[in-house]
């Protein structure tokens, strides 16, 4: 378990997060909605420690952030970053081999390659192992990057510690398949091998699918916390999102299925009355 | 073609093999070539005095040292490279060449009248040591400078790097003014670089120092390869980023200060080998740390063994060699690489 206690984050004068509590779980789904300049990055990069917090607590299972070390907190989370530039043409093999750094114990190198060559597989990026990291597409570095995280948590698993994922927009730049793959893989990982995973979404409907809860930031401060249902309703998207929304029950999984409506000044008004009538019989996410 | 000699004659045991052949060869040719009997009746028989101090005390240590002096260059070039994620760094980016080079003129032209009354060997060697203190002192200021709140800012080292390395050029320039015709030669010489030097004592003093930070700095090589991807990337694997920073900083300025301090400037080697190398190879620095050491190695006695026959029984300064022998070469292959691989 992660717990932030009243966290803030101030960088050169300007405050960047405000009094942010919250609880991340083992096993469960958390998902950072907010517009651009919200904080939900700085957020991610306090909770894995490559930030330091100016107010506040972090803790991990109850120990302070600032008595572990970087080569411990390696072996309790990974990190896939939003986009990340090489300096020097790598391989993508040697890339997802960096996963293989921290280790929690003595590993024989065959096992850390059978590790290797299942995450490749998983990711779809057996065929591409030796070609360049440059040479991929957005979408391609991405999944390489994946892989490495998930070689890394591999890795450095230790039985009875709880691990973490974090991701910062997973998905930007994914086709649509490999969207839902990544979906599903996160669902997969907080199910089966009870990691906890902390993502930041642009795509509200993935994150009402995804998320056991969802956190809306909005100028550094939280507007509100809590399950789909509960967080994701017209009004306080509007009041954090400036988007004017229709939710409906999603028609298998049942989470809001949220349809955006451009309220503006040019929107006919036939628009305007479907989405009042919409919200009106689905009084339950008014 | 340029595949084949990737794959093959780049592995860590052929450069080995390779290396200890240069070497050999090495032995036998200068400015009195040596036939192989004349050098083996020579060591075991002893029968020829002569042949025997020219192979084992003149010879020998100067191939060595210049072998060492290849690998800690090249080693260190290729961890800066790593560590600032810039193609174009090497050492003279962390002011230890500037620095060196204005200790050594400090020493030349302040102390050339108090020293004037010691024998040579003292004067190199004060030249030796003032040039190590002046290069890994001037690195260590860039380092102090661009630290803040317990970080190292690799942006501002670099650009510090080089206001403190003009600053150390300008007053270099300065005595070299004021210096007379025999300092301006022996400066002149010295920036040049050159083994003509070298004696056991040289060695063992320097030699055991480089070999074990070399093999400190091959440690580096899981770190240097996480800091490819950036500073942050590198603590989410685990690497305690301003630790390593600080130390590969403090080992390459200490292994480039030694080679600097035995055999004056020798350019080009630092910023080559590894380029040479990542062309051909990539940038595992599991594997690019150990190579570069051992093709710098190679390299420099090459260059070593030309300086010292090309115009026998002169010699020429090695930095002359290394560069000239080395720049075309090496953009053949930046030419013809770029249409094999993807270069950014």
């Amino acid at each position: 378990m992660i717990t932030a206690k009243n966290v803030s984050v101030i960088k050169g004068g300007k405050t960047i997060l405000k009094d942010i509590s919250f609880e991340l779980h083992s096993g469960m789904i958390c998902i950072a909605v907010g517009k651009n300049g919200a904080g939900k990055t700085t957020l991610l990069e306090a909770l894995t420690k490559a930030n330091t917090i100016n107010e506040g607590k972090l803790l991990w299972e109850n120990i302070n952030y600032l008595e572990i070390s970087m080569q411990e907190m390696a072996l309790k989370r990974a990190v896939l970053s939003q986009s990340v530039n090489i300096a020097f043409p790598i391989r993508v093999s040697e890339l997802v081999e960096m996963g293989t750094y921290a280790l929690a114990g003595p590993m024989r190198k065959k096992e850390q390659a059978e590790i290797i060559a299942s995450t490749l597989e998983e990711t779809g990026l057996t065929t591409m192992a030796s070609r360049y990291y440059n040479t991929l597409s957005g979408g391609e570095q991405k999944r390489a990057l994946l892989a490495r995280c998930l070689v890394q948590l591999k890795c450095s698993r230790q039985k009875g510690k709880s691990q973490f994922l974090f991701l910062d927009e997973p998905t930007s730049s994914l086709d649509i398949e490999q969207q839902f793959k990544l979906a599903r893989l996160l669902k997969k990982l907080a199910k089966k091998y009870q990691i906890g995973i902390f993502a930041i979404l642009h795509d509200i409907n993935l994150a009402a699918f995804l998320a056991d809860e969802i956190i809306l930031l909005k100028a550094g401060r939280i507007i509100k916390k809590g399950s789909p249902d509960a967080v994701l309703t017209p009004k306080i998207l509007e009041k954090t999102l400036d988007i004017s929304v229709i939710i409906n029950p999603h028609p298998v999984y049942g989470c809001p299925n949220i349809t955006m409506v451009p309220l503006t000044d040019e929107t006919p008004d036939e628009a305007s009355l479907v989405y009042q009538k919409s919200n009106l019989e689905n009084e339950k996410y008014l | 073609m340029l595949k084949l000699a990737g794959n093959q004659l780049l592995k860590i045991p052929t450069l080995s093999i390779t290396l200890l052949m240069v070497i050999i060869a090495a032995v036998f040719l200068g400015a009195y070539s040596l036939t192989t009997t004349e050098v083996l009746s020579a060591i075991i028989n002893n029968d020829n005095p002569q042949t025997s101090y020219l192979v084992l005390n003149i010879r020998l240590p100067r191939i060595l040292l210049s072998a060492i002096t290849g690998a800690g260059l090249a080693i260190s070039g290729a961890a800066i490279q790593g560590l600032f994620r810039n193609p174009l760094a090497d050492q003279t980016l962390i002011g230890v060449t500037s620095g060196a080079m204005l200790f050594a003129v400090l020493s030349i032209v302040l102390m050339g009248s108090v020293l004037a009354m010691f024998t040579e060997a003292i004067q190199q060697a004060s030249v030796a040591i003032f040039a190590f203190m002046g290069g890994f002192g001037t690195t260590y200021l860039v380092y102090f400078l661009s630290r803040k709140n317990g970080q190292t800012i690799v942006m501002t080292m670099l650009l510090a790097g080089i206001a403190i390395s003009a600053f150390a050029a300008a007053i270099a320039g300065f005595f070299i003014y004021l210096s007379d015709d025999q300092q301006l030669r022996d400066i002149t010489f010295w920036s040049l670089g050159s083994f003509g030097g070298a004696s056991w004592l040289q060695f063992w003093i320097t030699g055991p120092l480089v070999i074990v930070a070399i093999m400190v700095l091959t440690r580096y090589a899981k770190a240097l390869n996480a800091i490819l991807m950036g500073e942050k990337e590198a603590m989410y694997l685990g690497i305690p980023v301003e630790k390593v920073k600080s130390k590969i900083i403090m080992l390459t300025a200490f292994i480039v200060g030694i080679c600097i301090a035995m055999s004056g400037i020798i350019g080009f080697v630092g910023l080559v080998i590894p380029h040479f190398l990542r062309l051909l190879k990539g940038t595992d620095y599991k594997y690019l740390l150990t190579s570069s050491a051992i093709l710098g190695a190679i390299f420099l006695v090459l260059a070593d063994t030309i300086a010292r026959t090309v115009i026998a029984p002169a010699e020429l300064p090695i930095g002359i060699i290394t560069a000239f022998v080395g720049a075309p070469f090496f953009l053949w292959l930046l030419v013809k690489s770029q249409r094999e691989m993807f270069l950014t």
